[in-house]
């Protein structure tokens, strides 16, 4: 009977982890696509580098980095500190050198902050989740014996 | 069941099938044309929102995947995408970029043009397959999904006379259009010249037209624009993703 509920968890668990993984890789292949066209630039005559790169950034979607946290755990939390974003290319079309440079800066500095952040939320809620599944197996299994 | 019932079911059936065969028709024959290798234009880009008006113009080369942009307004700036690099000089300044990632980089300028010169806009490429087709008034309208469902957004691809003349992309936040006006004819190729898009999401609105002219298609490009690289006395900064 316990190795039945076991089994039955475990499938659960797999079955979710199958879920969220499918959903990333739709999400990851999705924004090939959609980036490009949603990344227009929204600097204009007088481009405000820092503002414009926040803008951007603000389009990184945290709920991506937090599943990746959430599926990947600590190993997540190290990807998205490891990965430089990049800029998008489409914002530094027809700008001066000092914006590239500080829009560059900004915009990998924003993005970077919104992965680890997400992923470290989605790490703890990952981990915290794992536990009450243990502690819930284990005390179905104290209750069967 | 008479003779007669029957005859009229057959030729239901047949109608269906014709009606099909035609959609199926329309379809292949809008991008039978194919894509071209290379081709290369000049633009003027106008983006307008709450913020104001941004324009951009100066010459385009897209070939082998790669993108050449010369900016002549609002800055002279040459722009080199090639997949994973990006190199970005100022001849006025004799300074430059050298951007290097481990993922590609987007293309600017023309993305439409591509997704346009595509098999089924590049949507089956990503997953999206058609879900059913309507026809409104001159208009036969390709609504697509992506094979996972519906909560990844749907695309209306918009056929007029064989052309696709609107595409849309709606998701839960954002709504996308994108008009293909003007079509010109260019070495065989019936390619549109203005490109509208409308970008509507939560945070802003925005619309960008781009008008393209002179488009010719697969030239011969310039050796200089091939294997592009920085003079060898240009202020180079290399910055790695």
């Amino acid at each position: 009977m316990l190795k039945l509920l076991n089994i039955d968890k475990y499938k659960l668990m797999s079955q979710s982890i199958r879920k969220y993984a499918s959903i990333f890789l739709l999400m990851l292949s999705f924004s090939l696509i959609i980036q490009p066209i949603t990344v227009n630039t929204y600097a204009y005559s007088n481009p405000d580098p820092v503002a414009d790169a926040r803008l951007h950034a603000g389009q990184e979607s945290g709920g991506t980095w937090f599943l990746i946290g959430c599926v990947g755990g600590f190993i997540g939390y190290i990807v998205a500190t490891a990965i430089t974003p990049n800029p998008p290319a489409t914002a530094l079309v027809g700008k001066d050198e000092q914006y590239v440079a500080t829009f560059t800066d900004v915009y990998q500095s924003e993005v970077k902050s919104i992965r680890t952040r997400n992923a470290m939320y989605g790490c703890l809620v990952g981990t915290g989740a794992t536990v009450l599944l243990y502690v819930a197996a284990i005390a179905a299994a104290d209750d069967s014996l | 069941m008479t003779a007669y019932s029957h005859l009229i079911m057959a030729a239901s059936i047949f109608k269906r099938f014709i009606l099909l065969l035609s959609l199926i028709f329309m379809i292949s024959e809008a991008y039978g044309q194919g894509r071209p290798d290379s081709f290369t234009f000049l633009f003027n880009r106008v983006q307008e929102s709450e913020g104001g008006i941004d324009k951009l113009s100066g010459s385009a080369y897209y070939f082998d995947g790669k993108l050449y942009l010369h900016l002549s307004y609002p800055v002279n700036q040459l722009f080199f995408v090639d997949d994973r690099k990006i190199k970005i000089y100022y001849p006025e300044s004799n300074k430059g970029y050298d951007l290097i990632s481990d993922a590609p980089f987007d293309l600017p300028i023309v993305n439409s043009l591509i997704a346009f010169m595509k098999d089924d806009y590049g949507l089956a490429n990503i997953g999206f397959i058609i879900r059913s087709n309507s026809v409104s008034g001159d208009t036969l309208i390709a609504h697509w999904e992506h094979s996972s469902g519906p909560e990844s957004g749907k695309f209306e691809i918009h056929y007029k006379h064989d052309i696709i003349v609107k595409a849309r992309y709606s998701a839960k936040s954002i709504f996308l259009e994108t008009k293909l006006i003007d079509y010109k004819t260019f070495g065989g190729y019936v390619i549109p010249t203005h490109i509208e898009t409308r970008n509507s999401s939560l945070r802003n609105s925005e619309i960008e037209s781009l008008f393209v002219e002179q488009l010719s298609i697969n030239p011969e490009i310039p050796d200089s624009i091939l294997n592009f690289n920085f003079p060898d006395d240009a202020v180079i900064q290399k910055r790695r993703f």
